[in-house]
């Protein structure tokens, strides 16, 4: 499903500056609910659009759904685009447009240039857009400009979206960075449903999130990768994580622990 | 009122024990002259100063002087005439129904106007154009060729336009409308695709990530955020597109313009005047809805280099603008039916044969007599206009503005007399600005021949007056929207209120004025061909010759020169501005 062998990424001019991620191999299969943790500059955000095909590895391979990211841009991909799914932190949601729209978008790589000019003024698929709002329990901002909602809200807004969207692949940064511990919760257990609901079904699906908050990471996600500066640190199921782990990775000590620059 | 910390909140706290808080005045050792302003600023008032000293040379004196003194009783005439039109029925009627003619012109030649702009904007965005990671990049061929396209016809006037398409299309109210239509939607188009690019881009990329193509992504992320500011900048159009209806009228596309120009060549004044007070009042009706549509949001300053995050962001849905816009849908289908527009008549056979011809006729460009060394004169004298135009409008405009502006409720200080006075007086000023602006150019130009011995001069008085009334009322605009709470703070503090306009609005309005100027700078070249028509100078007589000759070719050849003219100006014009801001 998901595939890095030996990536390394550095950003700035020509690829000069100090290293994000450094000779990672992850390799995520197919039912996988992953966690990704460890203190900011880690490199957990680049791990993610590294997945996504929004940055290219300057050296190794990344792959995902059996298509490397490098040719992810052709045309002819746009369809394992359309597969995976991502949520972010910033919700991404077009304010001037109503709820309604907004989640419709998530087909929006399914759909031809008619459709989606026609979704504007009103999605075809309305009744699965109500239904997935409904599984986010917003169900009654269906008209709703995004821009009029709550964050919490336009969180569950592009919750929905994704849902909508229906991709093997669930990509998520910091999900619930914006949210309450109480939505926090909430908003995980909806993804990771969203995940097991397709197991043993044919439709093997995947959700790797990016977390600050270990434990909350360990009580929604089967598997916990611990990363620091760019490296593995653990790559453990969340029954055997502790306090030993955790302690190591956050620790202020490391020399390594210094923040490569616009990695987050 | 919030609280104010400060020495003065303790009454019993001695100046002693204030030093004593401050640190000593040897770590930060700043040196007591004030420093010189920057380089570059100090470059560009240079450059600015010798300018001005250039086009007055290039201007110079006729042989008999610069004033006529012997023409006043024509302008004395002309002006006595504003209190005393003709208003017997017959003739208000015909002054109506050529008002709605001209309006008719401004309501279609805004719409294609906004048509091309959004698809052209959409054209030029470079979000568009921009490949996400691992796509082929190759495409920016696509964008800077699509650019250059824009940028042609945003140099050429619409009289210029309006001269070509004349003989193609023959007197056709499309002439009106495309030589309108065309020129603004370019603007129009390069505006739009400011505001996309400028608007919130997270969206765009969540969706190009999840398999949208690009035009998708485009119109579902991006395109809902500056939708509303296209149409607001639509009603600025709208307001120009008037002018340049009257203008165009003047030079044959009928409508107030053209009657205007059969009751001049008779010297009727009384008859002017109808018209003119027509004009006036179209005008001032535009201006005060573009002005109400875009108080909400204003996207003209995008295009005037004022873009200021508090005027840009407006998050609720906008009911007036929604309401505006039908109005404006309804009125251009209401006015293609009233000037009974015929599209086909865009692919007749006849419009083909004529527009081979030509093509054929002005095709190669010939710089004709006199030579290059002539072409690149006129050209120095078009901008020498310009210069000097554009000095004489901020000169007029921008004290006029400090009074002409709206200053909304403040505290009243003084008598109430004199509150009321100034409210009279600034009524008094918004109206002479909008008269400014309102008589077209040609009109202003001509009466200003009256004393003013032909020659540079009059063409820049002309335009001096005309930009001073654009000039006069988007400086207004610029002080009411300008933060009112560090004036009120001082005039709290006891400041006169002149001593509150020096210390606060001015410094806080300084740079958004010089902005304005040099928009208007990039605009008054385009325009100088408008007096040239009228015979004052530079390429716009040039081709004000040349189409009376029906030299096709030389025609091509100003309008090379003049493009050239205009992209130099906005280049510098750029630079100025990236140096100062």
């Amino acid at each position: 499903m998901l595939r890095f062998s030996d990536v390394t990424v550095r950003y700035g001019r020509n690829g000069t500056g100090d290293a994000a991620v450094r000779n990672l191999d992850l390799t995520v299969e197919p039912g996988e609910i992953v966690a990704l943790v460890g203190p900011s500059g880690a490199g957990k955000s680049t791990v993610l659009r590294l997945a996504a095909g929004l940055v290219l590895p300057t050296a190794g391979a990344v792959e995902v759904l059996g298509v490397d990211t490098t040719t992810l841009g052709r045309r002819s991909h746009r369809s394992v685009r359309s597969r995976i799914g991502s949520i972010h932190q910033s919700f991404a949601l077009v304010g001037p447009l109503r709820v309604a729209q907004n989640v419709a978008a998530g087909r929006l790589g399914r759909w031809g240039l008619v459709t989606a000019l026609r979704s504007l003024v009103r999605p075809g698929d309305i009744d699965d857009v109500r239904a997935d709002l409904d599984r986010v329990g917003i169900a009654d901002k269906l008209w709703e400009r995004a821009d009029r909602l709550s964050g919490g809200q336009q969180q569950r807004t592009a919750v929905a979206r994704l849902l909508h969207q229906e991709p093997d692949l669930i990509l998520a940064d910091e999900p619930c960075s914006a949210l309450d511990p109480a939505r926090a919760d909430a908003v995980l257990a909806v993804l990771t449903a969203e995940v097991r609901r397709g197991i043993g079904q044919g439709s093997d699906r995947a959700l790797v999130a990016s977390l600050h908050d270990a434990p909350l990471a360990i009580r929604h996600c089967d598997r916990i990768i611990g990363l620091r500066a760019g490296r593995v640190d653990f790559d453990l199921p969340a029954g055997q994580v502790g306090q030993q782990q955790l302690g190591r990775l956050y620790a202020l000590d490391g020399a390594g622990d210094a923040r490569p620059a616009g990695a987050e | 009122m919030p609280a104010r910390r400060g020495p003065d909140d303790n009454p019993a706290m001695t100046l002693d024990q204030i030093d004593a808080e401050s640190p000593p005045a040897t770590a930060s050792a700043a040196p007591s002259r004030r420093p010189p302003a920057s380089p570059q600023r100090r470059f560009w008032t240079a450059v600015a100063l010798v300018g001005l000293l250039w086009s007055a040379g290039r201007a110079g004196r006729g042989p008999s002087g610069l004033v006529n003194v012997d023409g006043w009783p024509q302008v004395t005439r002309f002006f006595g005439a504003m209190f005393a039109p003709r208003l017997d029925a017959e003739f208000v009627e015909l002054a109506a129904r050529e008002a709605l003619v001209t309006l008719g012109y401004a309501v279609l030649g805004t719409a294609i106007s906004v048509v091309i702009g959004a698809l052209g904007g959409l054209l030029v965005s470079e979000r568009l154009w921009a490949p996400l990671a691992g796509e082929m990049g190759a495409r920016r061929l696509g964008w800077v060729s699509a650019r250059f396209v824009l940028a042609v016809p945003r140099s050429v006037h619409e009289v210029v336009f309006g001269l070509l398409l004349v003989n193609v299309l023959g007197l056709d109210p499309l002439v009106a409308v495309l030589a309108i239509g065309l020129p603004f939607g370019a603007v129009t188009a390069k505006v739009f695709s400011e505001l996309l690019d400028e608007a919130p881009s997270d969206a765009e990329l969540a969706l190009r990530a999840a398999g949208a193509s690009r035009l998708a992504a485009l119109l579902f992320g991006t395109v809902p955020h500056a939708l509303g500011d296209l149409i607001s900048y639509g009603f600025y159009r709208f307001e120009c597109a008037l002018r340049s209806a009257a203008v165009l009228g003047i030079v044959g596309a009928g409508g107030l313009g053209f009657q205007l120009a059969q009751s001049f060549i008779s010297l009727r004044y009384d008859e002017m005047w109808t018209f003119l007070w027509a004009l006036i009042i179209l005008s001032g009706l535009a201006d005060l809805w573009s002005s109400a549509v875009r108080r909400r949001r204003n996207s003209a300053a995008v295009e005037m280099h004022l873009a200021d995050d508090r005027l840009r962001v407006a998050p609720r849905r906008d009911r007036f603008l929604v309401a505006s816009a039908a109005v404006f849908v309804v009125a251009t289908l209401v006015a293609s039916w009233w000037l009974s527009v015929d599209p086909t008549n865009l692919w007749s056979d006849r419009t083909r044969t004529l527009t081979a011809g030509l093509l054929a006729d002005s095709w190669p460009p010939q710089v004709g007599r006199g030579g290059l060394g002539e072409l690149v004169a006129d050209s120095l004298d078009t901008v020498a206009l310009a210069v000097l135009s554009i000095f004489g409008a901020v000169v007029l405009a921008f004290p006029l503005a400090l009074v002409a502006a709206r200053r909304g409720q403040q505290p009243r200080h003084g008598s109430p007399f004199g509150a009321v006075a100034r409210t009279g007086i600034g009524r008094l000023v918004r109206f002479v600005l909008l008269v400014a602006r309102a008589v077209p150019l040609p009109v202003t130009a001509f009466i200003v021949v009256f004393v003013v011995f032909p020659g540079l001069w009059p063409g820049a008085v002309a335009l001096a007056i005309y930009n001073a009334g654009v000039l006069g009322r988007l400086a207004a605009e610029v002080i009411e929207n300008v933060d009112r709470t560090p004036a009120a703070a001082l005039r709290a503090g006891g400041a006169s209120r002149f001593g509150a306009l020096l210390f606060a609005t001015l410094p806080a309005v300084g740079a958004k004025f010089a902005a304005l100027g040099l928009y208007r700078w990039e605009v008054a070249i385009r325009e100088t061909v408008v007096v040239g028509v009228v015979g004052a100078a530079g390429l716009g007589r040039r081709l004000d010759e040349q189409s009376s000759a029906f030299d096709y070719d030389g025609i091509v050849a100003t309008i090379i020169a003049l493009i050239v003219v205009t992209l130099l100006v906005d280049l510098t014009s750029a630079a100025v501005r990236r140096s100062v801001r």
